[in-house]
């Protein structure tokens, strides 16, 4: 009878196990959950950095409207310029000088040089075609300890020999 | 008796060794709880402010890029605050005219002046509209400013979205 009785209950050392078993796999699930959470929250960096992107191609075709020898020629193939809007003119504009979106995000244009073929189809190594440009964007922002990228890439052509 | 009595229960230490381990338990469970609590509040009014983004963003730039021409004198440009207008030529016959105006809480569109509902949600508010029209001699563009803002106290967000949208139907 007495045998059976202190034979029934746990050990402090069985207790302590189980403890600390439970709590570590809480605390996993916790960290697992808060990296759920973290995903969460920065779609929306995510989500404005894809207008942004968006937003870069289409000032690049609006310079392009405005005049192909004045905005698109001049730039140098395969540097980075910053697109900004200058708010007194009412158009895009390129800039060398660096410059951050609400602080977060910095969004980048290049331009590189077309090549075609005989048929006229842009290709990777040809004949050069000045009057065509490969138009890169990137919208680069820092998400924690990673930096992350939205890249949108299209060609530009002189379309209004302007 | 007396012996039994002694041997049956548990000593004062074991007790307070489970006290603490069970108190430190209930906390880490109690924590997780608060935790989940408030991020489902934070998760909807994430939620709500992407998808009042989303919405507004996606209709103007479709609306802007399906347009023939702006209509000048129905539309407010270069204003920062929520007095902004646009008021777009369509390129087709119903509607003709498509104007989106922002009102002191919401991005309101008119289709040929008939109010046709808001585009953001109720949860959702408009916090600035800011518009530029951009002319050029073979397009016209609108650049587009939306902050959009959700939520109350500690679960307050805003956020703010660019676009650049070039009317096809101008060139």
């Amino acid at each position: 009878m007495k045998k059976g009785f202190y034979k029934k209950g746990f050990s402090l050392i069985e207790v302590i196990v189980a403890s600390s078993i439970i709590a570590v796999s809480v605390i996993s699930i916790l960290a697992v959950y808060t990296t759920f959470l973290r995903n969460t929250f920065d779609n929306t960096a995510s989500l404005q950095a894809s207008y942004l992107a968006e937003e870069g191609i289409e000032a690049a075709k609006s310079m392009r409207d405005f005049g192909w020898n004045q905005n698109i020629n001049p730039l140098t193939v395969g540097t980075n310029y910053y697109p900004y809007f200058n708010t007194g003119a009412n158009k895009w504009q390129a800039t060398s000088s660096s410059s951050t979106i609400d602080a977060t995000f910095t969004r980048t244009f290049k331009v590189d040089n077309a090549y075609r073929d005989a048929s006229d189809n842009l290709v990777t190594s040809g004949t050069l075609d000045s009057n065509s440009r490969l138009l890169t964007v990137n919208v680069t922002w820092v998400q924690g300890t990673s930096t992350k990228t939205k890249t949108l890439q299209t060609y530009l052509t002189n379309l209004y020999n302007n | 008796m007396q012996s039994r009595s002694t041997t049956k229960g548990f000593s004062l230490i074991e007790m307070l060794v489970y006290v603490a381990l069970l108190s430190i338990l209930l906390l880490v469970v109690i924590n997780s709880v608060i935790l989940i609590i408030n991020s489902y509040r934070n998760i909807k009014t994430t939620e709500v402010l992407e998808n009042a983004g989303l919405t507004a963003m996606d209709r103007l730039e479709a609306e802007i890029r399906n347009a023939k021409s702006i209509d000048a004198t129905n539309s407010v440009f270069n204003s920062s605050g929520t007095s902004s207008i646009l008021t777009l030529n369509t390129s087709t016959t119903t509607p003709a005219k498509v104007k989106f105006y922002a009102t002191s809480t919401t991005l309101a569109v008119d289709e040929d002046g008939v109010y046709s509902g808001p585009l953001i949600s109720s949860n959702a508010r408009l916090k600035t509209l800011s518009l530029w029209l951009i002319s050029t001699s073979t397009s016209q563009a609108v650049k587009i400013e939306l902050e959009v803002e959700s939520g109350v106290g500690p679960s307050y967000k805003s956020a703010k979205f660019y676009d650049t949208a070039i009317l096809r139907g101008s060139y």
